[in-house]
């Protein structure tokens, strides 16, 4: 029976950590390999697809 | 404008680390990482065991807080997808959030669906069973995933934001049979502990607190990884957008060559 609750716990705990490490990694690299901005730049967070 | 050699050194987290939307994440981060530990701590070591369900009583503390993420995500994806279909309020900052929203859903509802067997196999003797809760659960887990495999299909992204849009208001039509499903037909999964019409909370204590807290820590977890999410979209438009001007040049220059 504490198999089943502590395999229960495991699983979400350690996908949510697993997909939240990956998602980090993901928004670093990202970040890294791009130019960064002109200081007085704003992001891009208007707009619509053409 | 002059930017230093240390300033273009310096990758783009850094820089807008110092924002307040960048703080407020890593605070939502923080925070959330902090309820999941306590809500474990309570949840495992603290409560005490249920006169009905015994020790089983735990898993209450993870599944339903998982299960309503789920849900959540999906509403933001459908609200999001509505908002971008809406042309006064037509934005990419709809389509990011509505993809950043479903991928983040997907996750959940998956750990819904592995949650809820193992409290299952626990509690009925059987992983699975074709309850009417847990096939709409499934089922919205595949439309869910059927959105994401939508959004990879390629296509210009207009078009792409608009039937991914549809897609996802089409499939949310699931989440309400899911979470009434129990109500309307009878089902060996119980009828909602906290959440359901008659408005009867069936914990009490220490019990209702650490479940509180469930809700709390994995909503907080949820927006921080959707923030995150959000942000590795727009990057990797603007990186799709570079490669497309770099190729566009580097074709002008062999045409200026030849």
């Amino acid at each position: 029976m504490s198999g089943l609750i502590d395999a229960g716990y495991s699983v979400v705990l350690v996908s949510v950590a697993a997909y939240s490490a990956a998602v980090v990694y993901r928004h670093r690299s990202l970040a890294r390999s791009l130019p960064p901005p002109t200081p007085d730049a704003e992001p891009e967070e208007e707009g619509e697809w053409q | 404008m002059i930017i230093t050699r240390r300033q273009a050194r310096r990758p783009l987290t850094s820089s807008s680390s110092r924002r307040p939307g960048s703080l407020v994440r890593t605070a939502t981060g923080v925070v959330g990482l902090a309820s999941v530990a306590a809500t474990v701590w309570l949840g495992l070591w603290v409560t005490p065991p249920s006169t009905n369900l015994g020790q089983l009583v735990r898993l209450l503390y993870i599944h339903p807080p998982v299960a309503w993420v789920a849900y959540l995500a999906f509403g933001v994806t459908a609200a999001a997808s509505l908002l971008y279909l809406w042309r006064r309020t037509r934005s990419v900052v709809w389509d990011r959030l509505a993809a950043a929203s479903g991928e983040v859903g997907v996750l959940f509802c998956g750990l819904t669906l592995v949650s809820g067997s193992i409290w299952g196999k626990a509690t009925w003797g059987v992983w699975w069973t074709w309850d009417a809760r847990l096939t709409s659960t499934a089922l919205l887990f595949v439309l869910y995933l059927g959105y994401l495999a939508l959004r990879r299909v390629p296509s210009d992204p207009g078009t792409r934001a608009k039937r991914s849009a549809v897609a996802a208001i089409l499939a949310f039509a699931d989440v309400p049979i899911s979470y009434l499903s129990v109500y309307w037909w009878k089902t060996l999964h119980q009828t909602g502990t906290v959440l359901n019409p008659q408005r009867q909370v069936h914990v009490h204590g220490l019990m209702a607190w650490t479940l509180l807290l469930g809700f709390c820590a994995f909503t907080l977890v949820y927006a921080w990884l959707v923030a995150h999410r959000y942000a590795v979209e727009a990057l990797a438009e603007r990186q799709q957008g570079e490669g497309l001007a770099r190729a566009l040049a580097e074709r002008r220059a062999e045409g200026r060559a030849a």
